[in-house]
């Protein structure tokens, strides 16, 4: 029986305490789940642990040495830690096999590898996770699922391995999954809970990471909550319920905002409602949903990362190819499957991506540049461009939209992000468009941008614009969206409005519906 | 406290503008002094009519050749088979003007044709076979080269119409062959293009940023399909020079212009628009270019010299302009 304890860990960025005297305790043969609100210290504590990050503060006992975390060396000579992210970290082209040996390849400097005495014991970590696949085969041509287990697999594989090679006793070994489960269905979670229960019984321990209160409740023994970089519990899970839980990480009893009585929305006439109806991405991973829209609203989209909220914007914009669904509005019917961007744009549809430098702007060129390429504005001769006329659009721009640069001939990479997310909503207003599709608005914002932008929102669907803002901020949806559907695993569980008296959903609503409710048809 | 501020970010700007124009005429003024050092060295034999007659006046194949292969780096893609491409439009011309007897205006119409065909197959490689353009059009320069070989049974082609002849090279126009000033209306037109046009602008959209490009609205696959046509069809316009200027046509001679024609191409993006292929710069790199070969060669440098000295200026314009980005994304920063 090992027993990992991390005591006083402390951290502090600039102004905000991270984590204050936290305490976490691992032991072999449990599955501790660490759960928090974005922003509680969870992904520092989780860094920590990884010893990925040294914390200002903090020792670990390691059945009864005790070290310093300040001293890494020393604390991984005792406790071996693996983690397995999100991403998954397999490389896409190369085999199983060879995924599994990328840790060792990279790290030693052997010169032969013994392909066969491998690729049999990959095959042992395989068979022992249930994965059927040949150590042979190329990552990309396996499911899903298969891919979380041989994730699963090679992390076991790197804590035993060093052990079954000295032969002797081993380590203490703690397996982290951080919200691996984001892209599994419910019925792919539960056979992970067997495999999860296999690791701990080989004396390992594990701790897991995610926002599901659902998968915690399926997969985990004990808990730590994290609320403002203090643990607030540390417990076993045996008799908490789900809105117990959910009170523990907000701080706030869910009783208070679940039965809030909803206002009603303004009626718009039923014709000019954007009607959206069975809207799938291609792969799967997103619908088949339908819901409404009408001019004049804010509709938010959210849910868990993965979830598929936010493949909205740019399947109905015809960015995706493959997706299927229709909508309706201003007395057409736009077919997605045959929809494309430069259509769309032509129907009054406009779009502004979540990846301001990869998607939205050029950053070598300037501002009057990037708002020229959408502009209906300056009635421009296309044989004869004026870049008078784009210049003083472009000054224009910057001025109503409040952006700091020194005149409309500034790059967009000397912006800072905020300032570039202004000129990227410009851009997608500079079309002028009767429904605006907004992916992650205010994505590494400062605050001021933040509410500049969100004012702007509200001003454009006063104006009569349909809006769909699909964003994991809550904070920020809570400051312009009169509506929100939540989304999971590619369907829509929830639809939220706002309590009574109050223009917007309320944050906590939204977080709540985000980590409880989940869907029950699975979408592929 | 403004007025202070506003004259502050005032002589900022003028020293900005000041050192920005400094650096967009950078290489005429290396230019400059090449031709000094030359003339210095070799008053009698560099200094003289003929020589800048020939650098200028016989080159138009590389100038016209290196505005067509901008027009697809410009849009993002390479064009390898530019070269391949004017040797075999020279052949097609040869070959129906010659050895068929066409008339001079159609023969050459149906060489530019020609040449566009060879940019729409490049087209299709790249855009619908989804094959990196870099690769695609290495292959289709080795298909185009054993075709030209094939179409002559590997010999030169002679017995063009004269008319060719003296439409390029015997014409003179202040002292100069006249393709030097269909080299220069070309750039112009490419100029006017990139800069006043919407197609021109998708165009740079395109090579900035593919994917900002697509979901700016830009047809992204059809700019890019329309770059290799052009680029092409303007190939087989330098083919065409080339048959003129030589007044015969060669199955090998011609695709000696890879080289030069990137060199010039990545040169000229260090100047007057930096950071953008552009035809200006372009055309002042050819003939920096050639101004530096034939000053060697007058020097007595053997001809290995060529070699040497166009790839190095392709590498040293390449590492140039790495420098330049860096430097300015930190200036950049600095000011913000």
């Amino acid at each position: 029986m090992n027993t990992v304890s991390l005591s006083n860990v402390s951290q502090r960025f600039g102004a905000v305490q991270a984590l204050n005297q936290v305490g976490l305790t691992l032991r072999s043969s449990e599955v501790r789940a660490l759960i928090g609100a974005n922003g509680s210290g969870k992904s520092t504590l989780v860094k920590v642990v990884a010893g990925f990050h040294i914390p200002d503060d903090g020792q670990v006992d390691v059945n009864g040495e005790v070290r310093e975390l300040s001293d890494p060396r020393a604390v991984s000579e005792l406790w071996k830690v693996a983690i397995v992210h999100q991403d998954l970290g397999l490389i896409d082209g190369l085999s199983v096999l060879e995924n599994f040996l990328l840790s060792d390849l990279s790290q030693n400097g052997s010169t032969r590898i013994d392909w066969r005495e491998k690729s049999k014991l990959v095959k042992k970590y395989l068979t022992r996770f249930g994965v059927k696949a040949s150590p042979y085969r190329k990552i990309n041509g396996c499911s899903r699922v298969d891919r979380a287990l041989i994730a699963l697999a090679r992390a076991v594989w790197e804590i035993e391995k060093d052990a079954e090679k000295e032969g002797g006793e081993s380590k203490p070994a703690t397996l982290i999954l951080d919200e691996i489960t984001a892209f599994l269905t419910i019925e792919e979670v539960q056979f992970l809970k067997g495999v999860i229960q296999d690791i701990v019984k080989h004396g390992h321990s594990v701790l897991f990471v995610s926002h599901d209160l659902d998968e915690i409740l399926t997969l985990a023994d004990q808990i730590t909550v994290l609320r403002d970089g203090v643990v607030v519990a540390d417990q076993p899970i045996e008799g908490v319920s789900k809105d117990q839980l959910f009170t523990l990480i907000a701080g706030r009893s869910a009783d208070e905002f679940k039965t809030v009585p909803t206002a009603d929305i303004a009626n718009v006439g039923e014709g000019a409602r954007v009607q959206v109806s069975a809207l799938a991405a291609g792969d799967g991973f997103m619908g088949p949903v339908n819901f409404e829209v009408s001019p004049g609203e804010v509709l938010g989209l959210t849910g868990l990362v993965g979830s598929g909220y936010e493949r909205v914007p740019y399947v109905m914009f015809g960015a995706e190819k493959g997706s299927t669904g229709t909508y309706t509005f201003n007395q057409r019917t736009i077919d997605v499957a045959r929809l494309d961007p430069p259509t769309a744009i032509q129907l009054g549809v406009a779009l502004v991506p979540g990846n301001r430098n990869a998607q939205g702007l050029w950053g070598d060129l300037t501002i009057a540049e990037n708002l020229s390429v959408a502009d209906r504005e300056s009635r421009l001769n296309p044989w004869l461009l004026s870049w008078r006329k784009l210049w003083n659009r472009g000054e224009q721009i910057v001025r109503e939209y409040a952006v700091k640069a020194e005149s409309a001939h500034t790059r967009i990479r000397t912006l800072s992000g905020g300032n570039a997310q202004r000129v990227l909503l410009a851009k997608g207003m500079a079309a002028k468009p009767s429904i605006l599709l907004l992916h992650e608005p205010v994505q590494g914002v400062d605050v001021g941008s933040r509410s500049h932008i969100a004012s702007v929102i509200l001003d454009r669907a006063a104006g009569g614009i349909a809006i769909v803002v699909a964003s994991s901020d809550h904070e920020f949806l809570a400051q312009v969206a009169s509506r929100v559907l939540v989304f999971s695993r590619g369907q829509i569980v929830e639809q939220l409005k706002p309590p009574a008296g109050l223009p917007f959903v309320d944050k906590d609503q939204m977080v709540y519906a985000c980590q409880t409710k989940v869907a029950t048809v699975v979408s592929q | 406290m403004s007025t202070v501020e506003s004259t502050e970010t005032k002589t900022k700007r003028g020293m900005y503008s000041y050192l920005e124009t400094g650096e967009r005429v950078w290489l005429l003024v290396v230019w400059v002094i090449v031709i000094a050092v030359f003339g210095g060295l070799r008053p009698h034999t560099f200094m003289t009519v003929n020589t800048f007659s020939g650098m200028f006046g016989l080159n138009a194949t590389l100038a016209i050749l290196a505005l067509g292969l901008i027009i697809v780096l410009r849009v993002g893609d390479f064009d390898l088979s530019l070269a391949a491409t004017l040797v075999v439009t020279s052949e097609v011309l040869g070959t129906l003007n010659a050895v068929d007897h066409m008339a001079l205006v159609p023969a050459i119409l149906l060489a530019i044709l020609c040449g566009g065909l060879i940019g729409a197959v490049n087209a299709f490689l790249v855009l619908f076979l989804k094959i990196d353009s870099f690769i695609a059009t290495l292959g289709m320069g080795s298909v185009l080269s054993g075709i030209a070989l094939w179409i002559t049974t590997g010999g030169e082609l002679t017995g063009l119409s004269q008319n060719l002849v003296n439409g390029v090279v015997n014409q003179h126009l202040w002292g100069l062959s006249i393709e030097f000033y269909y080299s220069l209306i070309l750039m112009v037109i490419l100029w006017y293009v990139f800069r006043y046009t919407a197609i021109g602008r998708r165009m740079l959209f395109t090579g900035k940023n593919r994917e900002v490009a697509r979901l700016s609205g830009v047809r992204v696959s059809r700019v890019r399909a329309g770059a290799f046509i052009a680029g092409g069809m303007i190939a087989a316009v330098a083919g065409t020079i080339y048959a003129g200027t030589s007044g015969t046509t060669n199955p090998e001679a011609g695709l000696v212009y890879l080289l030069p024609a990137y060199a010039a191409a990545f040169l000229g993006a260090t100047c007057i628009d930096i950071g953008d292929f552009n035809p200006i710069g372009t055309v002042v790199s050819v003939y920096f270019l050639v101004t530096g070969v034939t000053g060697l060669a007058i020097l007595g440098v053997g001809n290995y010299v060529q070699d040497i000295f166009y790839g190095a200026a392709l590498i040293l314009s390449v590492a140039g302009s790495q420098y330049l980005a860096r430097t300015k994304a930190r200036r950049a920063l600095v000011s913000a």
